[in-house]
């Protein structure tokens, strides 16, 4: 993993500190379950759209790679949905 | 078996050098199989009531206390317990369980302000903070001052009563408890008058209630757990990518391991408890 931030360290950084970004805001926001929803959806959009710019600016974009960041942004989403909608 | 085993969770011969869990057909199926459990936990509770839900020890006494104790130390007075405020939260709370909703409004349009004017509470400023799923007093204040509406109302130097009521029962299946936190600034002394007249409030059971699981507690323990599972997988596979320099078409495994270290993050901050 740390060979492919050294390799791409600015597109890192910025997926990176988005993610922090929720997460400062949801320290700020917690037990308002409308807003703890909006951020999960947020950090995976987020992690979508910056999986999906990433591989087509660096020309390696292909369906299979698409997938699994879908995939892993609707895993990531029903996870966080499942314990936010008990919380 | 083993060499099976292997497959799924480490680079080899057999599965591409890229562990199967990470497969997208894997991680389409853990999806169903995860979609199929959240609809049975969905539909548990309708099949078999009150065995999920949430147990507590708060009473409403403790919550006056607290919010009071908050004001104090900003300088404000505290609030006086109003019967008929006591008696608009009960008959709030036992409407929210009534007719299965959790809100400001219900269902029917009916507003907070409706159950004062019930009571016969006659004011001039009012206010409504809801929580449910707590299980201590603490934490509710604790989340009410920590969003700003909420705690407006808290520190709302024109209130001068409170009335506050803890029901038990069940939501939509869930066995929980809800609080009602009423304030108020009333006209003149006509409450007083008034709050004469209304019958002493019914003892409401401070016992906890008897849930046997918590489904908060359920869901973060399997979220915790296939995170974790996802984690060690991804590390082994940019290990093994790294050793023997494997080179595959797939996407960053920095930003899958970034987006599950952040969820993972969010799950163990999730709190048990919601206000409104």
């Amino acid at each position: 993993m740390h060979r492919e931030i050294k390799k791409y360290p600015l597109d890192f950084a910025i997926l990176f500190a988005s993610f922090l970004l929720v997460l400062v805001f949801f320290l700020y926001f917690r037990f308002s379950l409308s807003v703890e929803k909006r951020l999960l959806v947020s950090l995976v959009s987020f992690y979508l759209l910056w999986g999906i710019g990433h591989h087509w600016y660096h020309r390696d974009l292909s369906l299979r790679v698409l997938g699994e960041y879908l995939l892993f942004a609707f895993l990531a989403l029903l996870l966080g949905w499942s314990v936010f909608r008990f919380g | 078996m083993i060499g099976k085993l292997k497959d799924w969770f480490l680079p080899t011969a057999n599965n591409g050098w890229r562990a199967k869990l990470l497969h997208p057909e894997a991680l389409t199926g853990l999806v169903i199989i995860i979609l199929l459990g959240q609809l049975v936990f969905r539909l548990f509770p309708l099949t078999h009531p009150g065995v999920l839900g949430y147990s507590s020890d708060i009473t409403p006494e403790k919550i006056v206390a607290l919010t009071n104790r908050v004001r104090q130390q900003m300088g404000l007075p505290t609030l006086r317990v109003n019967k008929l405020l006591n008696e608009a939260a009960r008959r709030k709370a036992a409407d929210m369980f009534a007719f299965n909703y959790w809100a400001h409004v219900s269902p029917s349009g009916r507003t907070p302000w409706s159950f004062f004017q019930e009571v016969g509470y006659r004011y001039t400023v009012a206010g409504e903070n809801l929580a449910k799923d707590f299980t201590d007093a603490d934490s509710v204040v604790q989340a009410w001052m920590a969003s700003p509406t909420h705690r407006d109302n808290i520190l709302d130097a024109r209130f001068r009563d409170i009335g506050v009521a803890v029901v038990r029962g069940e939501l939509n299946g869930v066995k929980t408890t809800l609080i009602v936190q009423l304030f108020g600034a009333p006209i003149g002394a006509e409450n007083e008058k008034v709050a004469a007249a209304v019958p002493p409030m019914p003892k409401i059971p401070q016992a906890v209630a008897g849930a046997k699981i918590n489904p908060f507690r359920v869901a973060k323990a399997g979220a915790i757990f296939l995170i974790g599972i996802f984690l060690g997988v991804l590390a082994a596979d940019s290990w093994f990518a790294h050793r023997y320099h494997l080179y595959r078409m797939t996407g960053r495994n920095a930003a899958h391991a970034g987006l599950l270290l952040a969820l993972l993050l969010l799950v163990l901050l999730a709190p048990q408890g919601l206000i409104y």
